[in-house]
């Protein structure tokens, strides 16, 4: 049987009379009160104040950082126009900084280096000997620009590729190539050398000169970016 | 009584997290730089100067 609230509300009477009787303490407004004010803080807090907040910062940082890099920028420029003065009047050398720092790795024109000295210096190569080397630079090998340059500027780095070269000849020609190499405009550094007495050319002994069998390990420069 | 103590408790902290919360938000905010790394990386200090003796130096190294 359904519930009708006109005829059967005194059955409920007495509920009523707690309630009113409870939310009468004045104890329990005071706390009400409290918890509403709190929740409804907390509530508005979050999904009101935190983004007006968050915005009038972030606004502000952004107008400072703005700031900066403007004015990093107008220093970069007048910086930039400096270097192209400078440029300009050291326009002559720069192509030797080319040549001994190369965009490639270039290894046969560092081959055919050795070997002229080789043959200047009287002495002879039985093997020569390279790593494997990148023919083209890597901004070389990208084929779109405007990718490249949406990455960023990419930093350039000084690489190496290592070479082996056997040589052979008496002490004063074997010291004489490795000065050269060591003062060649082309930047090589010497990783190891190892001189040894060559058995294969005892008969020149005779004649008063030693033959000696030069092994050298050394690393050849060049620019390349990361 | 007990009741009441108990929920103005919770009140209270949770109004408590929601403060610290919005609080290391907004310190986050304000700390986080909003310069895009690209932008970064292009406004880097560059300096102007080119060693000429380096090059003058090189210049004077043999090529075979």
């Amino acid at each position: 049987m359904p519930y009708n609230y006109k005829t059967e509300l005194h059955r409920y009477r007495r509920y009523y009379q707690s309630i009113e009787q409870f939310v009468a303490k004045p104890q329990t407004h005071a706390f009400t009160t409290a918890i509403f004010s709190f929740l409804a803080i907390s509530l508005f807090g979050w999904y009101a104040i935190r983004p007006t907040l968050q915005t009038i910062l972030y606004l502000r940082r952004e107008i400072d950082d703005n700031k900066k890099v403007n004015q990093q920028m107008e220093e970069k420029i007048g910086k930039l126009i400096e270097a192209q003065s400078s440029y300009q009047s050291a326009q002559d050398v720069i192509p030797y900084m080319t040549q001994a720092l190369p965009e490639t790795s270039d290894v046969l024109a560092a081959l055919g280096q050795i070997r002229n000295i080789a043959l200047i210096r009287g002495a002879s190569i039985s093997a020569i000997t390279s790593s494997s080397a990148p023919l083209l630079s890597k901004e070389k090998s990208i084929p779109n620009k405007q990718a490249a340059l949406a990455r960023g500027l990419p930093n350039r780095i000084a690489k190496s590729v290592q070479l082996s070269v056997n040589l052979k000849g008496t002490y004063e020609i074997l010291e004489g190539i490795i000065k050269d190499i060591v003062s060649m405009r082309r930047l090589i550094s010497i990783e190891s050398f190892n001189i040894t007495l060559d058995s294969e050319s005892e008969k020149q002994l005779a004649y008063g000169s030693v033959p000696l069998k030069l092994i050298l390990k050394l690393n050849v420069y060049y620019i390349d970016s990361e | 009584m007990e009741n009441d103590r108990d929920l103005l408790l919770v009140a209270v902290f949770t109004f408590l997290t929601v403060f610290l919360w919005i609080t290391f938000e907004l310190i986050k905010t304000v700390k986080t730089t909003t310069v895009a790394s690209p932008v970064q990386h292009i406004v880097t200090p560059l300096s102007a100067s080119i060693d000429i003796d380096l090059l003058t130096k090189l210049k004077e190294r043999p090529t075979y």
